[in-house]
């Protein structure tokens, strides 16, 4: 089992893998810091990969996978705007649509953490109940910036 | 004065504070805002603080460093070194001179309650100036002999000091008595023919001593609210314009946090300036909400909205004032620099703001705790936590 195996394994995401954080467009890229110490097993801009097969879907943005020493993990990262109450609702969407279809991948198998990057000002601080609600169904909100550390 | 910065005093490297109508300072434990809030009593209140050390008997001698020791309190020489600056509104303030020489003016312009002031009480009754040891800092003397002095002057009658019909908005007395007080009425009785504060209800008179701990430190702060909201339709005290409170919060549940800072909104409607020190995450919640309803032209509803008040009209009246209230919020960093983060965006890239200078630290770990997890469960893998009514 490695992640690039079965990103290629999974249907529609077959050509979609990139090195490092490639998938990801450069705005997004900047919001993420990665650490010297961290090797990355490549990304796939999923939103991308799956707007054919599935265009009103509310789909995720972006998997990063990451080596670990006997093991890898997955990043589950979506950026989103965090201006309003509205965002909530959206994310939940979104989190529901990822459950579900991660299920059918072999990506499922994976440890990982889903993260939600804002992507302008947020409305939002760690204590707003909502963002406690969706971290009780796995969901972490990382404000404007997420750090991939070991 | 609209700015004062700190260069080279104790912890602090440099801190260049503009003040708001409302100002927060926050940090870890010893990062300096302590230091700070006396250093600007003691730029606006130079020519008092030296009256009332020599009424006192506290000679020292025209030096800084005695000076500093009797002010800070026993061995707060050190924090005034050499390379040590104070500039207000951009102007150096030759520090040694002015300490050397008894300023003109003895007005009080700037009253602190300081974060000791649990101390004050500690017998149930003020305790005056010269009652403390010499090396006791100056703020806790001047509050405990200023709450002394409100006593004698103001409160010598019968009837309870709380509630009382003169004192305090009656909307403002509900909450108090809501979140702070219960049933119990704090009033003065007598034990032989020393004086004391208890808390009665129903015949029953609790000493000082037994009161919750969020009531003896409230106690303290609420005498200097009445010092500072005299009775009748004066707004403010004598010559003061600026409140500086430390740790508001202390003891406090977050109900009486929120009534007290209603009252802070009610010393900046009558035109204090307010500075205010603190660990709680929920007085930046109030910074936060109100710089949002100045950008965005909120009102005063949206203000009493968040407090769940009624929209009474002095509330409303103070709402109406305190909506447009400029604030600033400086972090306090333990390398010894200031630095402002007034925005409090949790999606900052610069990470003291999207913290609130690590006041939501510890918040946002058990977010990523949780998640993660969450995320890692079973009942993430089987959709058991989607389903239909989850």
């Amino acid at each position: 089992m490695s992640f690039s195996a079965d990103v290629k394994a999974t249907l529609h995401l077959g050509g979609a893998l990139c090195k490092g954080l490639g998938a990801l467009s450069a705005t997004d890229r900047a919001r993420i810091s990665v650490g010297a110490s961290i090797k990355l097993a490549g990304s796939v801009n999923v939103d991308a990969a799956l707007k054919t097969s599935q265009p009103n879907a509310a789909l995720w943005d972006y998997v990063v996978g990451q080596k670990q020493s006997n093991k890898e993990c997955l990043h589950w990262i979506e950026v989103h705007p965090a201006s309003g109450t509205g965002n909530i609702g959206e994310m939940d969407a979104k989190l529901k649509w990822l459950a579900v279809w991660m299920r059918t991948t072999p990506l499922a198998s994976y440890p990982r953490q889903i993260v939600w990057i804002a992507s302008g000002k947020s409305a939002f601080n760690s204590r707003h109940p909502a963002l406690r609600s969706l971290a009780n169904r796995g969901l972490r909100f990382a404000g404007g910036h997420l750090a991939l550390a070991a | 004065m609209k700015r004062m910065t700190l260069k080279n005093i104790g912890q602090i490297q440099e801190a260049d504070l503009r003040f708001g109508d409302l100002t927060v300072l926050v940090g870890p434990q010893a990062s300096g805002k302590s230091i700070s809030l006396q250093w600007l009593k003691l730029m606006l209140d130079t020519g008092l603080i030296q009256d009332q050390l020599h009424t006192y008997g506290l000679d020292y001698g025209g030096k800084v460093h005695d000076f500093l020791d009797a002010y800070l309190g026993e061995g707060m020489h050190s924090v005034w070194q050499a390379d040590s600056e104070v500039h207000v509104d951009g102007k150096r303030v030759e520090v040694e001179k002015k300490i050397a020489r008894q300023q003109r003016n003895k007005s009080e312009s700037a009253f602190l309650i300081p974060a000791q002031r649990v101390m004050t009480l500690a017998n149930g009754w003020p305790k005056p100036f010269q009652s403390y040891s010499p090396g006791d800092p100056y703020a806790v003397r001047s509050f405990s002999d200023g709450l002394r002095m409100l006593m004698e002057r103001e409160f010598a009658g019968s009837g309870p000091l709380f509630p009382q019909s003169n004192r305090l908005k009656a909307d403002y007395r509900k909450l108090l008595q809501e979140s702070v007080f219960g049933d119990f009425k704090l009033t003065v009785d007598k034990v032989q023919s020393q004086k004391r504060l208890v808390l009665g209800a129903g015949g029953n008179h609790l000493p000082y001593m037994v009161w919750s701990a969020g009531q003896r430190e409230f106690v303290p702060l609420l005498l200097g609210l009445y010092w500072l909201m005299p009775p009748g339709k004066v707004a403010r005290r004598g010559e003061i314009e600026w409140v500086v409170i430390e740790e508001l919060e202390m003891g406090l549940h977050p109900r009486a946090i929120s009534v007290v800072l209603l009252l802070v909104l009610e010393l900046m409607s009558r035109g204090y300036k307010v500075c205010l020190s603190t660990h709680s995450p929920q007085v930046l919640e109030l910074v936060w909400a109100l710089e949002a309803l100045r950008k965005h032209k909120g009102c005063a509803d949206d203000l009493l909205d968040l407090f769940e008040v009624p929209h009474s009209a002095g509330l409303r009246d103070m709402a109406k004032a305190a909506v447009g209230k400029i604030s600033k919020v400086y972090y306090f960093d333990p390398a010894g620099t200031a630095k402002d983060i007034t925005d409090l965006d949790p999606a900052s890239a610069e990470a003291q703001e999207a913290s609130w200078g690590g006041l939501l630290e510890f918040s946002a770990r058990a977010n990523e705790t949780v998640a993660k997890v969450v995320a890692n469960s079973p009942e993430f893998a089987s959709g058991d936590l989607f389903a239909e009514g989850k």
